[in-house]
């Protein structure tokens, strides 16, 4: 049985691998990228400007109702994780056969397969009583800060398409 | 004794360490577990890589996600147990860590349970027998600790770099947050933006003096709790709980509290 405990070379070796590693993932900080499995922890960062715009889905089902959705309700992942993701495909990308094959994938869970709420995953968007989404649009809104409101919906004060999508007629 | 072998000394003395280890590897098992059972590990993840035409190597293992998923769950368990519980921690970190590294690599976005990965490799050096287990069981809770302490400097600092001090005055950035995605309680309270100037500016207070407080071993439990509460907060209003780290931070922070009442 060790009575002595570990050696100082072993301890000054341990202190300094775990000031190397702390050390590093500081440093991604200062760059705000985060190569897993580090994290920067830059989460809500900016200060968001007073106009800024943000992405929405409207969704159309088989009765006519229309709901605004974020993101975030249209795929199974954390909210910043799905945003992101619906980001790069149809804000960033041009890949039209892409934006395509996931709007179908999306609408088909959102009426087959919705998921629950879970920590930072938001529930799936769900339609009307009996129907099923048909249609999605993909919107940027420009959203201004000084005409938001506690308890009002939110309005934009500008809202353009990037992609529509209509599920074939069965 | 000199100011360097304090500082050799101090990380490798945390009073009660195995137990208070213990402790903490029951808890972060059972945080990993819920995740696990609960997060989103499933097999949509297979499926939406093919949709994006990620890397081979990352698409490759979300195929494999839902069998890893499980796998996973159960060393959970088996570390929950307590069984073997430096290999089954070293299986975990892999199995757990691969899952992670699948899902970040849906577009390269941040894990933000990237903590766990950490907390699960450190578990990894836990070993030895009498004052050398105890002394390594001591440096993984100051290891732990430090990881969380550089967690909330590197938040306060990002914000303060990247947001800069108008983050805090403003509060503009948690006000819109709240509107947008946050609770019918917290988008009440959106109708008062000064809460929100209020909750920016201790935001950053906290967070850039929590590695401070944590120096101190009387402050370190109270700044675990100050933290706590401060997620809970969060929760309240903006429904971001966080909890996968703090719930840890009983077992990590408040183990001290009986050798202070003794």
């Amino acid at each position: 049985m060790a009575v002595s405990g570990l050696p100082r070379r072993t301890r000054l070796a341990l202190l300094s691998g775990l000031g190397i590693v702390l050390a590093i993932q500081l440093a991604q900080t200062l760059r705000d990228r985060s190569p897993w499995p580090l994290c920067a922890y830059n989460m809500f960062n900016r200060t968001l400007p007073l106009r800024f715009a943000t992405m929405r889905v409207r969704l159309h089902d088989g009765s006519g109702a229309a709901f605004i959705v974020d993101p975030g309700e249209m795929l199974p992942l954390e909210f910043f994780r799905a945003r992101s993701i619906m980001q790069d495909v149809f804000y960033a990308g041009n890949d039209e056969r892409q934006k395509a094959l996931l709007a179908a994938w999306m609408l088909r869970n959102l009426n087959e397969r919705p998921w629950r709420a879970f920590d930072e995953t938001f529930a799936a968007a769900r339609p009307s009583e009996g129907a099923r989404f048909v249609k999605l649009d993909v919107l940027v809104w420009g959203l201004d800060v000084s005409r938001m409101t506690a308890g009002a919906p939110l309005t934009p004060f500008e809202e353009s398409s990037l992609f529509t999508y209509r599920e074939p007629e069965q | 004794m000199s100011t360097l072998e304090s500082l050799l000394e101090a990380p490798f003395s945390q009073p009660r360490a195995q137990e208070k280890l213990a402790r903490v590897r029951v808890s972060l098992a059972l945080v990993v577990l819920l995740l696990l059972l609960l997060g989103p590990y499933g097999s949509f993840n297979a499926e939406l890589s093919a949709l994006l035409n990620m890397p081979s190597s990352a698409a490759h293992g979300l195929r494999r996600l839902t069998w890893l998923r499980w796998v996973s769950a159960a060393l959970a368990a088996t570390l929950t147990a307590g069984f073997r519980p430096r290999l089954t921690a070293a299986l975990l970190c892999a199995s757990f860590g691969f899952l992670n590294y699948s899902v970040a690599a849906l577009n390269e976005l941040w894990n933000y349970n990237a903590h766990l990965n950490f907390f699960l490799f450190s578990l990894c050096f836990e070993g030895g027998s009498g004052k050398e287990r105890e002394q390594r069981a001591s440096f993984i809770l100051t290891a732990m600790q430090a990881y969380v302490a550089t967690l909330y400097l590197q938040a306060g600092l990002s914000k303060l770099l990247f947001g800069g001090v108008e983050w805090a005055l403003s509060g503009r950035t948690p006000w819109v947050y709240t509107m947008t995605i946050g609770s019918a309680f917290g988008k009440r309270l959106a109708a008062f933006p000064e809460v929100f100037q209020a909750l920016a500016i201790g935001t950053m207070i906290l967070e850039l003096t929590f590695p401070v407080l944590c120096l101190s071993r009387r402050w370190r439990p109270r700044a675990a709790g100050l933290a706590i509460a401060y997620h809970l907060g969060v929760w309240a209003l903006m429904r971001i709980s966080f909890w996968h780290l703090w719930a840890l931070f009983p077992a990590l922070f408040w183990g001290d509290w009986r050798r202070r009442a003794e």
